[in-house]
């Protein structure tokens, strides 16, 4: 057991070394983009980031379906670290995503896209996930509801994933690899990886710091000890 | 003479998100392990029985 804790740092620690990296190559080595010049530099965090999110909902959906299954506390709390991280990238891509979108639309937002619409209707439904989950103080019945919430939130990932295919409105279509040049392909996927590790490690941490929240829930009430020359009301 | 079709600057916009991103990763690493250490902390204090004598 003692290994996991150290797995985890390693991947935080990899994680932090590739971001430092992929971020200088994206801002300082990487040519700027043929058309967007060098606003473009914002896509090296934004599609990472993004692709994170859904991973991690994704991993969520998994860890949900067999908290379900198995009833083990385990699985839900790794349920919580991994929406946790999903909403964290699910915010930073939608501010990313804004910052894009200014230089390069005109805009800041617009509700007429349905890409932006259902990455933040996302934000909102795994908000919702954590919001119900506090509302619940009992351990069992919370990790059902956690479960069962972010199972019905899951529906929106592949909607956020598949609706530019489906529906053509301000928002590109995926780049595939081929249709990137090489000097923007290296950035990217060293900050996917980046991102990628430091979600294991915020989950293994997420999913800790649940395990000890609810051992301390669990504990009995501490004694009351009797302090010298002070009566204690019983 | 710049050609047409192309987005010149930008560079605030693009330290605006990579600042944005290193802020909230690190802000959230912080309060993850400070959330953990607190409890941590809390749980290495010793729980006494009663009747059992204190020190000192």
């Amino acid at each position: 057991m003692a290994g996991r804790p150290r797995i985890s740092s390693l991947s935080g620690l990899l994680g932090l070394v590739l971001l430092l990296i992929g971020s200088w190559i994206g801002l300082v080595v990487a040519p700027p983009e043929r058309h967007m010049g060098d606003v473009a530099r914002i896509l090296y965090v934004h599609v990472p980031c993004a692709w994170n999110s859904l991973l991690a909902y994704t991993i969520a959906f998994g860890f949900a379906i067999a908290s379900l299954w198995t009833r083990r506390a385990r699985w839900d709390h790794l349920t919580v670290g991994a929406v946790e991280i999903g909403l964290v990238l699910n915010g930073l891509l939608l501010v990313q995503g804004m910052l894009f979108a200014r230089p390069t639309w005109g805009i800041w937002w617009t509700w007429g896209d349905v890409r932006l619409v259902f990455s933040f209707l996302l934000f909102l439904l795994f908000a919702g996930v954590l919001a119900l989950r506090a509302m619940v103080d009992d351990p069992a019945r919370r990790g059902a509801w956690t479960a069962i919430a972010t199972i019905v939130a899951f529906v929106d990932v592949p909607l956020v994933y598949f609706c530019v295919r489906w529906w053509r409105t301000l928002h590109q279509m995926q780049s595939t690899p081929e249709t990137m040049s090489a000097g923007i392909k290296l950035p990217m996927r060293i900050n996917a990886f980046a991102i990628l590790f430091l979600a294991c490690w915020f989950i293994a941490r997420r999913a800790e710091l649940e395990r000890r929240r609810q051992e301390v829930d669990e504990a009995p009430e501490p004694a009351r000890i009797p302090v010298a020359g002070r009566r204690v009301e019983t | 003479m710049q050609p047409e079709g192309v987005i010149i600057g930008g560079w605030n916009y693009v330290i605006a998100a990579y600042a944005v991103t290193a802020v909230v990763l690190a802000a959230y690493a912080w309060s993850v392990r400070s959330r953990l250490s607190k409890l941590q902390s809390r749980n290495r204090q010793p729980v006494r029985e009663p009747g059992e004598p204190t020190n000192g």
